[in-house]
């Protein structure tokens, strides 16, 4: 177990390695540059800001120099705002969007566990159907229909909750629209997963002894099928884990939330190449260790895993 | 010439005020900064009709639309930080709110020499930095220096290029600042150069580009001097706050020389960049103005009050590839242009009030220069027809020819890019029987393509830089950078030299109309589509914010009254 963590970690910058160089070439093959516009920017200012940037540099050279300040911790300046450092940007945006995750996640997992678990329970019944129905629904809207819809109804018909905007961590009102319209696919995912989790395992032989020996059915599910028809939840927690993370670029959008996710996007279309580096970076980072943890976390919980 | 430009504001000034006089109420003249009423009289006109608005407390929440790049006046490019300019800093010449006529600013007055190519400018003895500080001619001297130097990365240099020598300093060609022809013989008057007379020169010296910048302040922080804890600036408000991702907020300039005239306390600019959003945060009271709207809820935002729709000097247009067949024929780009009606465009497809047009400047007032568009070529599908058939191929109605090749349109992708684009193919395919085939990029991609006049025909558009028919002309000399058509004329780029020397208003004037008719009328390099229109959203209670071609709102005329 410990060599396969070992392994694992020591791969890691390895990934990391690969993913920035296919992430430097692509960008570098993209058409277009950071100080293409509309208005043709004149030679000697664009030779200036690339002489500045040094862009005027051979791409190999570029790519060297851009490892070199990698080792030293440094992503270089943005091109495109002027007043921040590639560093400053992922410190001043990440953490926002790790908040908003981290709230989306315990949302959705307050919200389907105790479904999944009661759809399996109760198996057929209303409860269980009727939950399936929004589960499906849940996954197959997209969150910028649902975004816009939640806005409207709890923002501007009913008047409950900001229509948008963000105000930090110290006003959750703010944050409760942008992290349900997150939360809401994951939480459909994981009621899914963990009914048909739980309907595997609930008539397995250890859960029937249990059963057999006059433990409360509440008892049964609880402390006999649970840790093992949780598997596929835990399994799909890294993933989602790492997407909930990363992925609130559109949610961010929508509500206007000053994430991370949309300097990705952004910097990808302004084609400012540190910032796409160093977004990409984070964002590879954060997989990685979700992937990891999560592995570990079958490990702990599945006795089979840990064998390998 | 009986009257200088300044004399001859004065005296329209003084009319103005005279006419105004008695419908004034005691107690509401303006603050009288400035020694002689004279010249403070358009001002009048500008003020609050009664004291009403102090009941009200003076706050404008508005929409930025994105995160400024930066609030260096000089490197600053958008139009977004242009807005943020107006409210941090002031040039030698202000703009009038309403019709962007030169107004003073950081000078209080000014001199044309006769043959126009010197202006001296007298800066106003209060004129000072956000910090107390005097602010001096040797200010404006050292920041226009920076501007032209090549390594400030300023990509609107060339709104310097009138002054003589400047864009020689620019591109390295002449070492010497002392020959560029800016001078300051003392503390309180700048004296400038031109290398020719240039009508829309003052118009230019409100520019963002030519805004003072804090010397000291910009080389000891480098890029950074902008931030909060550094910035020094000279306009009627100072910044605040810069909340990344939030707002940007800014409250009064203590120092500023006309503070009694700034009513605003506090400014707030939010950077939302989805229209749809923030037209939900206007409805929900949350903003106050909205300067663009989510296009495809038009019909339902043009029942509402506050909307608006005004003219923009903006441009709508298709560029033809010149360079190779088929449109490496004049002929063939005029059946283009002429076989659309622009009116379906504008009234089914943008639907906010845009100008169909077959011409390509919008209009200018007679405040600012003024200019009057050529007619252009009205929609005629018989004459396309007939154009298309002479250049040999087919044609509906005329027998033979070969048939018109495939073509493509490009276009940056865009939801009412897609639209006109494909109102246009069609109504090609109808009156020409051609078929067009749409290629959408994305942003970069769709520049270098365009730069590479690598299409057959490529959505465009342009925004004047300045208040004259000459931002929307210059450009298409041959191999000029924003030309991207391949186009070249000889007696064009001829035609564009003379305009530029000519000193007499009329005379130019008929030239770039003679350059207007070529592009429009003859040659086709383009096919005019439309005119822009500004539209947005702006709550009642807003007040002094005044609509002109250039969206120009300069908050130190604005009020709040509920």
């Amino acid at each position: 177990m410990l060599a396969y963590i070992l392994r694992r970690l020591l791969m890691a910058p390895l990934v990391l390695l690969v993913l920035a160089t296919i992430s430097f070439v692509m960008m570098h093959a993209a058409p277009g540059g950071p100080f293409d516009a509309e208005r043709k920017i004149d030679p000697e200012t664009e030779r200036a800001l690339r002489e500045k940037y040094h862009l005027d540099e051979s791409p190999p050279r570029q790519y060297l120099r851009f490892l070199g300040d990698l080792a030293r911790g440094d992503l270089g300046p943005s091109f495109i705002h002027k007043t921040q450092t590639v560093n400053e940007i992922i410190a001043d945006k990440l953490p926002t969007s790790l908040f908003l995750g981290a709230v989306a996640l315990l949302l959705a997992l307050a919200i389907g566990l105790p479904a999944g678990v009661l759809g399996a329970v109760a198996q057929g019944s209303v409860w269980d159907r009727s939950t399936m129905v929004l589960c499906t629904l849940g996954l197959s809207i997209p969150p910028f229909v649902i975004g816009p819809m939640l806005a409207l109804l709890f923002g501007l018909y009913l008047g409950w909750l900001p229509v948008a905007e963000y105000k930090g961590a110290s006003a959750p009102s703010y944050l409760v629209l942008p992290a349900l319209t997150l939360a809401i696919p994951f939480a459909a995912r994981i009621a899914r997963l963990g009914r048909a989790g739980l309907l595997e395992v609930i008539n397995a032989d250890h859960v029937r002894s249990a059963r057999a020996k006059g433990a409360s059915e509440i008892a049964v599910v609880l402390k006999h099928a649970l840790p093992a028809g949780m598997l596929p939840v835990i399994g799909f927690l890294g993933p989602a884990v790492a997407y909930l993370l990363t992925g609130s670029l559109v949610i961010e959008k929508i509500f206007q939330i000053p994430g991370l996710g949309r300097e990705f996007v952004e910097s990808a279309t302004n084609r400012d190449y540190t910032l796409v580096m160093g977004t990409v970076l984070v964002y590879g980072a954060i997989v990685l260790a979700c992937n990891l943890l999560a592995d570990l976390a079958l490990g702990v919980v599945d006795p089979r895993v840990r064998q390998r | 010439m009986a009257m200088l430009p300044a004399q001859l504001l004065n005296a329209i000034a003084t009319i103005v005020a005279l006419a105004l006089a008695p419908t004034l109420r005691a107690g509401d003249a303006p603050p009288a900064t400035d020694p002689t009423p004279a010249a403070n009289a358009w001002k009048l006109a500008l003020q609050p009709p009664s004291d009403a608005w102090k009941r009200s407390p003076q706050e404008l929440v508005f929409n930025n639309e994105a995160e400024p790049q930066t609030l260096d006046p000089a490197i600053m490019k958008g139009v977004l930080e242009a807005r943020l300019a107006l409210a941090l800093f002031e040039g030698l010449v202000t703009y009038d709110p309403r019709t962007l006529e030169p107004r003073p600013g950081m000078a209080s007055s000014w001199e044309i020499s006769p043959d126009r190519l010197v202006y001296t400018f007298t800066l106003r003895p209060d004129a000072a930095w956000s910090d107390g500080s005097p602010l001096t001619s040797n200010d404006f001297m050292r920041s226009w220096k920076r501007a032209l130097e090549a390594k400030t990365g300023a990509e609107y240099a060339y709104q310097l290029y009138p002054i003589a020598g400047a864009e020689d300093f620019h591109d390295g060609k002449l070492a010497d600042f002392a020959k560029v022809g800016v001078e300051a013989p003392d503390a309180r008057t700048l004296r400038v150069r031109l290398r020719a007379a240039c009508p829309y020169f003052l118009d230019l010296v409100a520019f963002q580009t030519l805004m003072p910048v804090p010397m000291d302040v910009v080389e000891k922080h480098g890029d950074r001097w902008v931030l909060p804890e550094h910035i020094v600036s000279n306009g009627p408000y100072i910044l605040s706050s810069w909340n990344r991702g939030q707002e940007i907020t800014f409250t009064p300039n203590p120092h500023y020389w006309d503070r009694a005239q700034v009513r605003i306390t506090r400014i707030v600019a939010r950077p939302y960049d989805n229209q749809d959003t923030a037209y939900a945060l206007f409805l929900d009271g949350k903003l106050d103005w909205i300067p663009g709207i989510p296009v495809a809820k038009i019909d339902e935002i043009k029942r509402n009050p506050d909307y608006y729709a005004f003219p923009y000097l903006g441009a709508g247009f298709y560029r033809f590839n010149c360079t190779r067949p088929p449109f490496n024929d004049a002929r063939v780009r005029k059946a283009f242009s002429i076989a659309i009606d622009r009116r379906t465009i504008t009234e089914h497809v943008l639907k906010a009030g845009e100008i169909p047009a077959t011409w390509l400047v919008p209009d200018i007032g007679p405040e600012a220069g003024g200019y009057r568009h050529v007619a252009g070529v009205p929609s005629d599908r018989e004459q396309a027809r007939a154009l298309l058939a002479a250049c040999g191929y087919a044609a509906p109605g005329h027998s033979g020819g070969k048939p018109f090749p495939r073509i493509e349109l490009l276009f940056n992708t865009s939801e009412n890019n897609k639209q006109v684009a494909e109102a246009v193919v069609s109504q090609w395919k109808d009156a020409l029987g051609v078929e067009v085939t749409l290629r959408n990029t994305e942003w970069k991609t769709y520049l270098s393509d365009m730069d590479r006049i690598a299409f057959d025909i490529c959505r465009s558009s342009w925004v004047g830089d300045y208040n004259d028919a000459n931002t929307y002309l210059d450009m298409w000399v041959t191999d000029g950078g924003n030309n991207r058509t391949g186009w070249s004329n000889k007696d064009y780029d001829r035609l564009v030299g003379e305009s530029q020397r000519e000193g007499d208003t009329a005379k130019r004037l008929a030239i770039l109309q003679r350059l207007e008719r070529m592009l429009v009328e003859e040659e086709f390099p383009i096919m005019p589509i439309y005119i822009y229109v500004n539209k947005g959203m702006l709550k009642e209670k807003v007040r002094g914010w005044h609509e002109n071609v250039r969206d120009l709102h300069p908050y130190q005329y604005m009020w709040i009254e509920n």
